[in-house]
């Protein structure tokens, strides 16, 4: 099958920075997280993905076409919202209703009062008297009612309390479900991933450090705890990844890997620890 | 473009503020003082408020960072940059009307003066002003509109210095020959904005 979204060989310079060496792909129907630290390059990764910024080199390809020649096609199927994004503060849900259906080919009216009235956002409130959560649930409804197969969010559920944050993930895991859409979802809470993604990328000084299924991420590997003396004389085929502190070290290894006897402290790695490794870790050599 | 244009309309009439009509108040009371002039003095004011129409959509849009969600949109630059002179020209079209009935009930008759001015003055203005906008923001585009202010008076202050009779220039043309000549200047002047604003507009980093 034709992936939704494919990048080869992304390449995007800035003076101090460079997004580069980009490829990957990403199936229909499944959730892909996009995690890293501050100024990995998401939000210049999600913007090119756009055609808000120009890349340097490199192919974009969204439904099988390239992402600046059929720009307009492709956006007619892209649901889009960051947290910087809003509608303006005096529209109410109702204004925003008689825009983007003259803007949207597919916008349907019924869905976007079903979605409004499922996620208790209030039709004729100004968008500046709501709360961040219910703001984030509009621009969500939004985003579904004219059916896009390809939705991509950055940060929409920073500044979100849990509560907010599980029904807005609910309702995307709901939503990719019936309708076989794909989602591109950038964040820094790793733990909303750990539910909801069915794999992750890791972003680090623009280039990709590590990309994994959730499953395979919680099958292949495991965190072991050691003494940072007993290190240096373990067999290092296996082992992926090392954070070192003053006494100890904290290693990713695979699954597969002998258990030595000082190793404490087994556990499976969450999306935050891979985070940690890729990012203040090191290669185990 | 219906979209953004209605989006545009939805803007103007939320931001609607009782202000408007305490701005109408000074030159009203000086038009009370100079009867000759005070449908022109009003009509002028009038104008200038709807021309700044576009300017305050515009503040919205920067407000709500509203590019970013534009660029996310099957819209293009060049229909984005558009749909203001489009609203522009919905607006001049509106002064001209109100224009038109204004000179009725005062004058007993239609004046196609009062009605082409309203356009002009409105055209021009935001022709001045989207583009500045669009590549500057709305803030800076205050300044350059004060700058360009000065550039008629600058003219006024050069002629007389260097003892050009510019209005015997001109009277030297027949009326129709200077409303051609401004017609043609005015599209000119609107295309050229046009095109800076759509190069704003497509500018990406």
């Amino acid at each position: 099958m034709e992936p939704v979204l494919k990048i080869t060989n992304l390449l995007k310079k800035y003076n101090d920075f460079s997004l580069s060496n980009i490829n990957f792909e990403i199936q229909q129907g499944s959730i892909v997280g996009l995690v890293g630290e501050n100024g990995a390059g998401k939000t210049t990764l999600i913007s090119l993905i756009l055609n808000q910024r120009r890349r340097e080199d490199g192919q974009i390809e969204i439904f099988g076409k390239d992402n600046i020649e059929y720009e307009n096609d492709i956006k007619q199927n892209i649901g889009f919202f960051n947290d910087e994004s809003f509608f303006h503060s005096c529209f109410t849900a109702m204004n925003i209703n008689s825009i983007m259906k003259s803007i949207y080919k597919k916008w349907n009216k019924t869905k976007y009062l079903d979605y409004l009235k499922q996620f208790k956002v209030p039709l004729n409130k100004k968008i500046k008297d709501m709360s961040k959560g219910t703001k984030s649930k509009l621009m969500i409804a939004i985003s579904l009612s004219y059916s896009p197969s390809l939705l991509i969010f950055d940060e929409i559920t920073s500044g979100l309390d849990p509560i907010v944050r599980n029904t807005i993930l609910q309702i995307l895991k709901d939503y990719v479900k019936s309708n076989c859409a794909t989602i591109l979802l950038s964040t820094h809470i790793t733990s909303d991933l750990e539910d909801i993604a069915d794999e992750f990328l890791v972003l680090h000084e623009g280039k990709i450090a590590f990309r994994k299924s959730v499953d395979d991420l919680h099958r292949s590997y495991v965190i072991y705890e050691c003494d940072l003396q007993n290190y240096n004389s373990l067999p290092k085929k296996g082992m992926e990844r090392i954070l070192k502190f003053d006494h100890k070290c904290v290693l990713l290894v695979k699954s597969d890997y002998e258990q030595i006897e000082f190793f404490r402290e087994k556990r499976v790695p969450l999306i935050d620890d891979i985070m940690h490794f890729y990012i203040e870790g090191e290669a185990c050599l | 473009m219906i979209g953004l244009l209605k989006k545009d309309m939805l803007l103007i009439v939320k931001s609607l503020s009782p202000i408007y009509f305490i701005a109408i108040m000074p030159p009203l009371m000086v038009s009370l003082n100079n009867p000759n002039y005070s449908i022109f003095i009003i009509l002028t004011v009038f104008d200038f408020l709807v021309a700044m129409q576009i300017q305050t959509t515009m503040e919205w849009d920067e407000r709500t960072h509203w590019k970013n969600t534009l660029m996310s949109m099957p819209i293009r630059a060049e229909v984005a940059a558009f749909s203001k002179y489009l609203l522009a020209f919905v607006l001049a079209s509106f002064a001209g009307v109100v224009h038109g009935i204004v000179s009725i009930i005062i004058l007993k008759k239609l004046s196609a003066f009062y009605i082409v001015m309203a356009f002009v003055v409105i055209i021009i203005y935001n022709a001045l002003i989207i583009p500045v906008s669009f590549a500057f923001g709305t803030n800076k585009s205050k300044y350059f509109l004060i700058f360009f202010v000065t550039i008629p008076t600058f003219l006024a202050f050069l002629f007389q210095k260097f003892n050009i009779n510019i209005r015997k220039y001109i009277m030297s043309y027949s009326t129709k020959e200077i409303y051609v000549f401004s017609f043609c200047v005015l599209i000119v002047f609107v295309c050229v904005s046009i095109a800076v604003s759509i190069k704003a507009l497509n500018k990406k980093e």
